[in-house]
């Protein structure tokens, strides 16, 4: 402290620390404030469509699905000082013989308090609905909301609201 | 001017009051740290807890980089030159350690 660069240096120092423990405590106290959150998935529609692949080196034959929801959700409770936002995603979820597949189909960032209720009608997947195995033929899947909440500092929170019930995807229809 | 710029740009200060500033420092910052976090929590809004933390951190550089004079008011009583106490002879020693005070010729 006996000049003015290492006074400036000594605050900076302990600037620093100060920041780090600062949000040390504040992820470890997050935990305090989460609540229940409430969603619900319905799906309207499901229609397959037949199409070629657009991929560099191949356009083969590709069955896509075009799905048509509503979704209710509440995540306001998710909501706390150490919130930055909320990233939700609608997944589809099924088996296939080789594995379990989960898809995303739709997602939304919500960044405020008063954003995070809402009753979503008639929505259309955002995002390339297909399988590999090129076809839905025997396969049905269920539908549930997940969320991931993006704290200021601290973990990352991932969870899940419930399923909606078993859907089945009817045969392709030539476009 | 030329004095002035570098009394700020050295910053020497004596030790009481280098002692003061890094008490000062750590006052500033962690009480600001402290009222922004409970403000804050409170509240349930963390940019008051920024707000405040950042404000602590200008108010800490401005009480304590610059050399105010009150950081220099106890500066250290050097003692005489070795020169000077060399040519005294043995009495006037003897009287100086009984507290006479010795008028030093140059």
């Amino acid at each position: 402290m006996y000049s003015t660069s290492q006074r400036i240096s000594g605050v900076f120092g302990l600037f620093t620390t100060v920041v780090f423990a600062l949000c040390a405590i504040i992820a470890a106290t997050s935990w305090l404030f989460t609540g229940e959150a409430i969603t619900e998935v319905s799906i309207r529609n499901v229609n397959v469509v037949k199409g070629r692949t657009a991929y560099q080196r191949s356009d083969k034959s590709q069955e896509y699905a075009l799905l048509k929801f509503d979704l209710d959700y509440d995540l306001t409770s998710l909501f706390h000082w150490n919130t930055k936002q909320l990233f939700v995603y609608l997944v589809a979820s099924y088996d296939t013989p080789q594995t379990t597949n989960e898809v995303v189909v739709w997602d939304r960032i919500i960044q405020h308090k008063t954003q995070a209720k809402r009753r979503v009608r008639g929505e259309k997947n955002k995002y390339n609905f297909n399988d590999i195995n090129g076809s839905f033929k025997d396969v049905n899947a269920t539908y549930s909301l997940h969320w991931n909440v993006m704290p200021h500092v601290g973990l990352l929170e991932w969870a899940s609201g419930a399923p909606s019930g078993v859907i089945e995807f009817p045969v392709a229809k030539q476009r | 001017m030329e004095s002035i710029v570098n009394t700020v740009v050295q910053g020497s200060i004596d030790f009481h009051g280098q002692r003061l500033a890094d008490t000062l420092t750590q006052a500033i910052l962690i009480i600001s740290a402290l009222v922004g976090f409970i403000v804050g929590f409170a509240l349930q809004d963390i940019r008051y807890t920024v707000f405040s933390t950042l404000v602590g951190v200008g108010i800490a550089v401005l009480i304590v980089v610059p050399p105010w004079p009150f950081y220099t008011a106890h500066p250290v009583k050097f003692q005489a030159s070795q020169k000077k106490a060399a040519a005294l002879t043995v009495e006037e020693k003897k009287e100086e350690r009984k507290g006479a005070k010795i008028v030093y010729k140059s």
